[in-house]
């Protein structure tokens, strides 16, 4: 196409009549014959999709971070329910995670879950975190320290 | 009068079709548009040996999504996209693998054997380095250089707008004169 610089287009050229052969030997029918028999076999997964701006399925991957993020919501609320029902005077209430995870990037929440999937009923109390609030309350830094906290505690409970 | 014309079933219908129960639609829209996404994921650097588990992967995630597909873009457009999420996510369990393999079978320009060495070890060069290309600039070129799709209908297969994809474009372009050259 005229778009590309002569010297990238002849190159391109080149490698896309190499693709087309390739993409030759993949055969339509033996192609569609399997895709019907998956289509049937295969335990049919719910596809979510962002209706209007993408219009094509998530990324399992987006999907496992999802399902991850339900489960800490659900796994503080019971973890913060034993702390309470424990009795320590030194526990601080855990409270339950919800949109203050909104702001940390994919990989900082997946420090979070594998740290939060690991976590103790035990104290806390080295974080210096108000019990009084939730996590919207904490800025990244405290959620941090909460964080290396649980991880101290737990390295010493050990 | 000339022999009748073949009515040509448009991919909307077909689709249609299929939803309603009809499996022939399905085979009939992996007919149409086998080629075109092996050869769009051959160029990205699909091996070889996986190359047909790929297509297969893409059609049966876009046959499982097909109620969610609204028409904003072509059917074939919507379908590549997929395709190039399959690849990706295919491409975590590849890195530690040689992503693009020379193929043997680059044309014979027996007049010109320099000059086939060197065309040949760029287009080798090129499919490597478009394999590095991040995922949507990536896309977008493919789409564009090969597909020769409008930056219009790139914007609405990928969920970005026609100005970024312009912009996608240029970059791919210019990362890939500076590398292959």
């Amino acid at each position: 196409m005229n778009e590309l610089p002569e010297d990238l287009g002849r190159a391109f050229r080149e490698l896309d009549a190499w693709a087309a052969r390739r993409a030759e030997r993949v055969d339509p029918e033996r192609v569609a014959a399997r895709v019907l028999e998956r289509l049937k076999v295969e335990p049919a997964r719910r596809e979510l999709t962002f209706p209007i701006r993408f219009g094509f399925p998530l990324a399992p991957r987006w999907m496992a971070v999802a399902a991850a993020a339900l489960l800490v919501v659900v796994g503080g609320g019971v973890t913060a329910r034993i702390l309470h029902l424990g009795g320590r005077d030194a526990a601080v209430p855990v409270p339950v995670v919800a949109a203050g995870l909104d702001s940390l990037s994919q990989q900082q929440l997946e420090r979070v879950l594998r740290v939060a999937g690991e976590v103790k009923p035990v104290a806390v109390q080295s974080a210096g975190v108000s019990s009084a609030g939730t996590w919207d309350d904490l800025s990244e830094q405290q959620l941090r320290a909460v964080l290396q906290a649980v991880q101290q505690v737990q390295g010493e409970t050990l | 009068m000339g022999a009748p014309a073949t009515a040509v079933v448009s991919d909307g219908d077909l689709i249609a079709q299929y939803l309603a129960g009809d499996e022939q639609a399905a085979t009939e829209l992996v007919r149409r548009h086998t080629a075109a996404l092996a050869r769009f994921l051959a160029v990205q650097g699909a091996p070889d040996d996986e190359l047909e588990d790929v297509v297969q992967d893409s059609f049966v995630k876009a046959f499982r999504g097909l109620r969610s597909f609204r028409g904003g873009a072509r059917f074939r457009t919507w379908l590549l996209a997929i395709g190039a999420n399959v690849l990706k996510d295919r491409r975590r369990l590849w890195r530690k693998r040689v992503v693009v393999e020379l193929s043997p079978d680059l044309p014979d320009r027996s007049a010109d054997p320099a000059g086939e060495a060197e065309a040949g070890w760029t287009a080798a060069r090129l499919a490597e380095e478009i394999g590095k290309l991040p995922r949507l600039q990536r896309g977008v070129f493919v789409l564009r250089a090969q597909q020769g799709v409008e930056y219009g209908e790139i914007a609405k297969g990928l969920g970005i707008s026609e100005g970024s994809a312009r912009v996608h474009f240029h970059h791919a372009v210019k990362r890939l004169k500076e590398r292959v050259q």
